[in-house]
């Protein structure tokens, strides 16, 4: 019966064609849908569009089933009632579905686009609505007063109140305020008296769109009308930056009457001090200072009247009150020392931070070298107070923090076996303890615990994987601590390619705990509980790669582009993906994976979603540009490129929100607490923030020579802090700045007491929780930081006060105080302020003191470069008073240059390991590029010069097996295309291959190169390339180091060798004669080919006698001694005269006159870096201040400077120009 | 490096000669009151493909203070002047500024009643600072014996080849690390080539060639590593039998390092050539 029913129901549908609708309906949906993941994946759109697809499709099944019921029979077409409302309630479950399965995060993926920090703001003058112009005053007050709470927050950089004055009772639109102020947002608002009450209509408009962000009104009767600065601060903090709520305390007198006319009058004088009434508002601004003699703000306003009424020593005298800094106490606070002083130069710290963040423990360890023993102190950073201590009595302990446990292990060392000990971080209990003997006495046994993923998880606290380390093989031992014992241990073979960490991955599924070991190319899968091995595999060579994200494993390689991502459960493969290149690295992020290629980045699921591709998206750079580095922060993915371009990438959809153009980035380091609110780049000598949000540069300070910055580099407590130890005092000195503006907060000089010599003295800082710092010293010591910035009510921008006192300083001709004041803003307080370079800039000017004033512009330049506007200018002012011509900025560093003088180019070029090298060729006089060239031919560039009219290179690659291969390339100057490749060598290991010079005579290169203690000379055709002959000598290196150049004599060469001189056949290679010197002189210092005169040649020798040598009897008929009165390095030698010089400054000319030797000229010079030789002139580069003299050269007197305008590396002179390059900078300079 | 410095350094200051017989000799060096060595190094280093050279040349002149008869010790004053020194990194060449920096360093030295280095002073910040920054300098001048720069006082003639051998096995902490555990090997072979007589002075030839072999296991903290050295070092010193110093030398040599990290089989490797001469002057 129920078989009939059945039947005829299948009939039913058969004969209505419900499954043949519903099949074409399945069918082409499936084509839609891969149709749209197509269009997704090739235009990046975001996969939302076929995550609804799909859930339509599915959803709406119902639906097509009752419309393939009731319709699919052919002839009736009546829309039956269940359908009217069957369909309807379909959609509406579609919808439902779709808004529920679909996140409103997917649904934003474009926002970070706008979003953006908040760095800097205006508070705009209240407007007074009321009739009573005596309001005028309160909203003065208030106006200053929200203006005060805002700077006292140390979040955001506020402009003045003298700087937005302009703007007082005037509409203005918000395009006009970010163009003029140049700043983020503005408050702007109104404050009407009713009745009793005050309201104050307060809004905070984003200066960029206009957009309102935030409004309130608020309504306060007039005692309590002097708490709105504060609230609004605090409220527009909580807006800008998402922060919690800010509190901003106040120290009012109880006398409320007292503290509404303090409040009124400090408005009243300030409308007046605005209105350009100066002698009435400082009788206003005296009248309060009696009643509040410390009210700063009154003092400043005060200071301003009588700077603004040009009274300058009465300014001073206001402003000098409130610049004193009374913050001298120390900052640091010793939390634990090493109990036995006495012991302490004995004592080696463990260097690196052990510290638990979940336990808040700290753990110390010391080596004792008199008693051979090792002492470990447990620190509760709670409290500060140490929690136990214990010690072993031998040395060569490896700690590491397993968990809730420390982790203790040793290796075998002459009599001693290899160990583990396990104590509980909290009580310092033993857990557990075993002994790894010796299988032979010379056995060597290691034992470490292994490194990996998810071994740290809190969930695996009571385990401990440990690796032990023997000649052949090496074991992986489960410890479970709560039994105290090895559960098991399992051996592994110690491979040929195993280069790497022995690493592990432990992954929880299906409440069992797995784990996958690699070391080098193998890697093994096993369940953890009973150490059962399920499966193993090998990975194709050492260039293969895995990584373990969400319980999957993912196989890449750095050779080629396939991409697999293996089940390691089912071992099946769950996708495989080819890229546009073999994958540089992979790091997962959130629930995906991020891999990058050298020309893209993607991001890829961690399982193959139903009809639609396992790729989230990709996003690729310019093609000609290579991705470096990626890193994932908050929202975003960033990427630098081997250009320099810094993608932010949204990680959704993979929309690239935004390019920056770093202006540098060599050896750079990025530095983010992993928030949406900080994010630092530290490159070059500076500092660099960055909008997480969009990557765009906030701010650039200098701060130079931060060694390992990692560790002196904190983002802690919303602060950036940066420690710098200095060396002349041993102080260490922190700066703390304002993450958002670069702003500096504090500044603090401490001294660390410490018994370490200068030399041995080391310090280690220890951001703890993102929340505090600690500081250890190699001593033991462990100071914690104070890292709080909370001035009072009357806190005044100290950049701001500083810049008046230098300005009336300045007005008072005192220069150098005003120039002191000056560079300490620049310097130290705020490196961008604007307005303190211009007042150095001027300064300077008005003294003529162009060197000062080069120097300050230089300085700026660099922080700057990030905006075009105020970098033009800057070139524009060197252009007038620096005799500057042209600039090119680089953004990264550049290794070296050839001056092209024939075409009158200058190349620069940088070579990168498994990349090569690219050359940029720029005209002198107008610094045109004319050329750029990437050469994959060399991956470092040992030699390069313009030889014979052609531009000739030497380099090489490394292969995998890391030999380096050599070879000479010969570009055209006009094009940089490659002329001719001549092939070097191979360099064995081992041994270093050096060119000493390429020199060019008649029609051949001569190359002179050394592989170890071989020298060769190698003559090649200058046309064809073909080699002409070959000779060896035996490598003298002391000779070689010497200028001792081989000379052309007539069709011959003159080869200096270390006991004679050779007189080598240009055509043949055969050595014509060979004049051994000993009996004359001991060696040559000194030979060049201006030392030749026919058949003379004059040369000096290593007892600095001057030798002139008749070549056709191979005599000696001059020796003469030269002295010099200091040790000299030769620049010029002939026979008439000798010029020499050294670094102190010395250079010194000498002359034969009537065949006697002697000293011309000399001078004393404060430093010389380098001499060159130019018509009739010797130009000498000092280095201390990069100034270029110009001096006669037949008398010695200086006829011509020039101050050069950032420090160069080479200097090409011209006729009276110069082109400097310094590795980052290529400009041009008029003498 | 060190030791070969320390090679030099030692033959210019003390002497005395107790000729026996006609052809026999002893190399002994003479107390002078001042003498002074121009010294020349160049040395070549490599790590994996960068490479660069060092090229240094100065003035070491030492003045004898006193020699205290009851104890036999002595002290005296070196001090670096004329010192020209640069960096060549391929094709370019900088002035070394912080090794010019040694001009003026002065030391007091005092040497024990057998040669031997008790402690060396730095007299002026200069000086102190290069002893910071260089440790091991003490160790360099206090391994060799001032007074017999070629081992023992023992008879020498022309032809004579001799060596001194040391073999030893550091197992204690050595070269920075916490523990170390290996071998250090050198042997240093003298060959009397020849006699001259310049000047009315006997001057004598000697060949050298040393051999430094060192390999072991050295652990600190967070890393334990195998590692290889090898020097090979050759040479030819000229001394001045008849006033008792080394004339002039001139060594060249190589050393190749390999080390591999046991934690991670990672290895490393360097080189370096060195170059080195002197002459010395007494006054």
């Amino acid at each position: 019966m129920d078989s009939t029913k059945k039947s005829n129901l299948f009939r039913d549908l058969w004969a209505r064609r419900v499954p043949h609708i519903l099949g074409t309906y399945a069918f082409s949906s499936s084509g839609i849908i891969l149709f749209l993941d197509w269009l997704v994946s090739r235009y990046n759109l975001n996969n939302l569009y076929t995550d609804v697809l799909l859930i339509a499709i599915v959803t709406l099944i119902p639906s097509i089933i009752m419309v393939a019921y009731f319709h699919g029979r052919p002839g009736k077409d009546e829309w039956m009632k269940s359908e009217l409302i069957g369909i309807p309630v379909n959609l509406i479950i579609t919808f439902i579905c779709i808004f529920f399965f679909v996140s409103p995060e997917m649904l934003s993926g474009d926002e970070d686009r706008d979003n953006k920090i908040f760095q800097s703001i205006a508070v705009l003058y209240l407007d007074n609505l009321s009739s009573d112009t005596k309001n005028e005053n309160l909203c003065s007050a208030i106006t200053n007063g929200i203006n005060t709470s805002l700077s006292r927050l140390g979040i955001f950089n506020v402009k003045a109140r003298t700087d937005v004055l302009k703007f007082r009772k005037k509409v203005t639109s918000h395009s006009e305020i970010n163009k003029i102020l140049g700043v983020d947002a503005y408050i702007e608002g109104s404050l009407i008296k009713s009745g009793e009450d005050f309201f104050a209509d307060i809004q905070l408009i984003d200066a960029r769109n206009g957009n309102n962000i935030w409004a309130d009104r608020f309504k306060r009767t007039a005692d309590e009308i002097l708490h709105i600065p504060q609230i609004i601060a605090a409220e527009v903090s909580k807006v800008l930056t998402g922060s919690k709520q800010v509190e901003l305390t106040v120290s009012l007198s109880k006398n409320k009457e007292n503290n509404q006319r303090s409040f009124s009058l400090l408005g009243e004088g300030i409308n007046l001090l605005d209105s350009g009434d100066y002698d009435k508002s400082i009788k206003i601004f005296d009248s309060l200072l009696v009643a509040e003699p410390e009210n700063k703000h009154a003092i400043y306003a005060r200071g301003q009247a009588f700077e603004k009424s040009g009274n300058y020593t009465s300014a001073l005298q206001s402003f000098e009150l409130i610049s004193s800094d009374s913050t001298s106490l120390s900052r640091l606070k010793n939390v634990w020392k090493y109990p036995d002083v006495e012991e302490i130069d004995n004592i080696d710290f463990y260097k690196k931070v052990l510290a638990s963040e979940q336990l808040n423990i700290r753990i110390i360890l010391s080596r004792n070298i008199n008693t051979n023993s090792t002492e470990i102190f447990a620190l509760d950073l709670n409290t500060n107070k140490e929690l136990w201590a214990k010690t072993y009595r031998f040395t060569g302990i490896k700690p590491k923090i397993s968990g809730n446990n420390l982790v203790l292990t040793s290796s075998t060392f002459g009599n001693m076996e290899a160990t583990v000990y396990v104590h509980s971080l909290k009580t310092g209990r033993l857990i557990f303890s075993k002994e790894f003997s010796k299988r032979h006495e010379n056995e060597r046994v290691l034992v470490s615990v292994m490194k990996g993923e998810s071994l740290d998880d809190s969930k695996y606290n009571d385990r401990v994987f440990l690796n032990i380390r023997r000649d052949e093989t090496y074991n992986i031992a489960f410890v479970d601590l709560i039994e105290g014992k090895i559960i098991w241990e399992k051996t592994f073979p110690l491979e040929t390619i195993s280069e790497g960490d022995p690493l592990l991955y432990l992954m929880n599924y299906d409440d069992q705990l797995y784990a996958l070991h690699q070391k080098g190319v193998k890697y093994y899968f096993f369940r953890v509980n009973s150490g059962s091995l399920l499966w193993e595999d090998v990975l194709a060579d050492n260039n293969e790669r895995i990584f373990v994200n969400q319980n999957k494993i993912f196989i890449y390689s750095k050779n080629h582009n396939r991409i697999k991502l293996k089940d390691p459960f089912s071992q099946n493969i769950i996708g495989n993906f080819e890229a546009d290149g073999a994958v540089q690295s992979a790091f997962g992020f959130k629930e995906n994976i991020v891999f990058q290629t050298k020309q893209s980045i993607y991001s890829m699921k961690m399982y193959k979603p139903f009809l639609r591709s396992i790729l989230n998206w990709k996003a690729e750079i310019n093609k000609d540009d290579q991705m470096r580095y990626t890193l994932g922060i908050n929202n975003n993915i960033f990427a630098l490129t081997r250009s320099g371009d810094l993608y932010c990438i949204n990680s959704s959809n993979g929309h690239i929100i935004h390019i920056n153009h770093l202006d540098s980035y060599d050896n750079y380091t990025f530095h983010t607490d992993w928030s949406s609110k900080a994010f630092v780049l530290y490159t070059d000598g500076f500092l660099t923030g960055l909008d997480p949000h969009n990557g765009k540069t906030l701010w650039k300070i200098r701060e130079v020579n931060l060694t390992n910055p990692a560790n002196t580099i904190q983002l802690t407590d919303n602060k950036m802090i940066v420690f710098k130890r200095m060396e002349k005092d041993e102080t260490l000195l922190i700066k703390t700045y304002n993450r958002n503006t670069g702003a500096l907060l504090w500044i603090a000089d401490e001294r660390l007491e410490t018994s370490k010599p200068k030399k041995e003295y080391r310090h280690q800082v220890y951001s703890h929780k993102n929340k505090s710092i600690y500081i250890g010293v190699n001593d033991g010591a462990i100071y914690s930081l104070d890292l709080s910035w909370n001035p009072d009510e009357n806190y005044i921008s100290k950049t701001d006060l500083f810049n008046h006192r230098a300005h009336c300083y300045l007005k008072l001709k005192q220069p150098e105080k005003s120039e002191t004041i000056l560079k300490q803003i620049v310097e130290v307080m705020d490196q961008q302020n604007e307005k303190a370079y211009l007042q150095l800039s001027d300064l300077y000017l008005s003294q003529k003191n162009i060197k000062e004033y080069i120097q300050s512009q230089a300085e700026y330049y660099e922080l700057v470069q990030y905006d075009n506007l105020k970098k033009g200018k800057i070139e524009n002012s060197l252009m007038r008073h620096g005799n500057l011509q042209w600039v090119k900025n680089f953004r990264n560093e550049y290794e070296f240059a050839v001056d092209l003088q024939v075409n009158k180019l200058t190349a620069i070029g940088r070579c990168e390991r498994d990349y090569g090298c690219t050359i940029e060729a720029f005209r002198k006089q107008s610094g045109v590029k004319l050329w750029e060239k990437y050469y994959p031919e060399f991956e470092m560039v040992i030699y390069k010069s313009e030889i014979n009219g052609e531009f000739i290179l030497v380099g090489f690659t490394i292969n995998e097996a890391e030999v380096q291969t050599y070879q000479l390339i010969v570009l055209d100057i006009n094009s940089g295309s490659i002329k001719a490749k001549y092939p070097l060598m191979d360099e064995p290991e081992g041994e270093n291959y050096l060119i000493w010079e390429i020199y060019h005579f008649d029609n051949l290169y001569l190359i002179d190169s050394v592989i170890e203690d071989v020298r060769s000379l190698t003559a090649i055709d200058d046309a064809t390339y073909a080699e002409f002959w070959v000779i060896e000598y035996e490598e003298n290196r002391l000779l070689r180091g010497k200028p001792t150049d081989i000379i052309q004599y007539k069709n011959n060469i003159i080869i200096p060798l270390s006991e004679e001189l050779q007189l080598v056949n240009l055509s043949s290679g055969d050595v014509e004669w060979s004049y051994d010197f000993t009996d004359d002189f001991e060696g040559i210092e000194y030979l060049n080919q201006h030392g030749l005169n026919k058949s003379r040649l004059a040369l000096l020798s290593e007892d600095d006698e001057f030798i002139i040598i008749n070549l056709h009897s191979q005599e000696v008929v001059t020796n003469e001694d030269v002295d010099f009165d200091e040790p000299v390095i030769i620049k010029y030698l002939d026979e008439q005269q000798i010029l020499g010089y050294n670094n102190s400054g010395y250079i010194v000319r000498f002359d034969i006159r009537e065949n006697n030797l002697k000293k011309t000229w000399s001078q004393n010079l404060n430093n010389i870096e380098a001499i060159t030789l130019l018509g009739g002139n010797i130009y000498v580069f000092n280095p201390g201040d990069y100034s270029i003299g110009a001096f006669n050269r037949v008398n010695g007197e200086k006829t011509d400077g020039v101050q050069l305008i950032w420090e160069p590396e080479e200097v090409f002179y011209h006729n009276k120009t110069l082109n400097c390059f310094t590795g980052r900078k290529l400009y041009f300079i008029n003498i | 490096m060190q030791k070969i410095l320390n090679f030099i350094l030692l033959g210019i200051y003390v002497s005395f000669l107790f000729g026996d017989e006609v052809e026999a000799y002893r190399f002994v060096n003479t107390v002078y009151e001042k003498s002074q060595m121009d010294l020349e190094m160049i040395s070549e280093h490599s790590f994996g493909p960068y490479d660069y050279i060092s090229l240094f040349s100065g003035r070491l002149t030492q003045e004898l203070q006193e020699v205290n008869r009851e104890n036999n010790k002595m002290t005296s004053i070196q001090s670096w002047s004329n010192i020209i020194a640069s960096y060549r990194r391929n094709d370019e060449v900088k002035p070394n500024y912080d090794a010019q920096k040694l001009n003026g360093a002065s030391y007091t030295i005092i040497i024990d009643s057998t040669g031997k280095v008790e402690s060396i002073v730095g007299n002026n910040d200069v000086a102190n600072e290069s002893l910071e920054q260089q440790n091991s300098m003490s160790e360099t001048f206090s391994n060799q014996n001032y007074y017999y720069p070629f081992g023992s006082d023992s008879l020498r003639r022309v032809g004579d080849v001799w060596i001194v051998n040391t073999d030893e096995k550091a197992e204690e902490s050595s070269f920075g690390f916490d523990k170390f555990e290996g071998t250090t090997k050198e042997e240093v072979t003298y060959t009397f080539k020849k006699i001259k007589e310049k000047k009315g002075d006997l001057i004598a030839y000697i060949k050298v060639s040393q051999i430094h072999i060192q390999q072991g296991v050295a652990s600190n903290w967070d890393e334990t590593i195998e590692f290889n050295l090898t020097g090979e070092l050759k040479g030819e010193m000229r001394f001045n039998i008849t006033k008792g110093y080394a004339v002039r030398g001139k060594m060249s040599g190589k050393f190749y390092g390999k080390g591999k990290s046991l934690d991670d089989d990672s290895s490393r490797s360097f080189s370096m050539n060195i170059d080195i001469k002197f002459k010395t002057k007494i006054n």
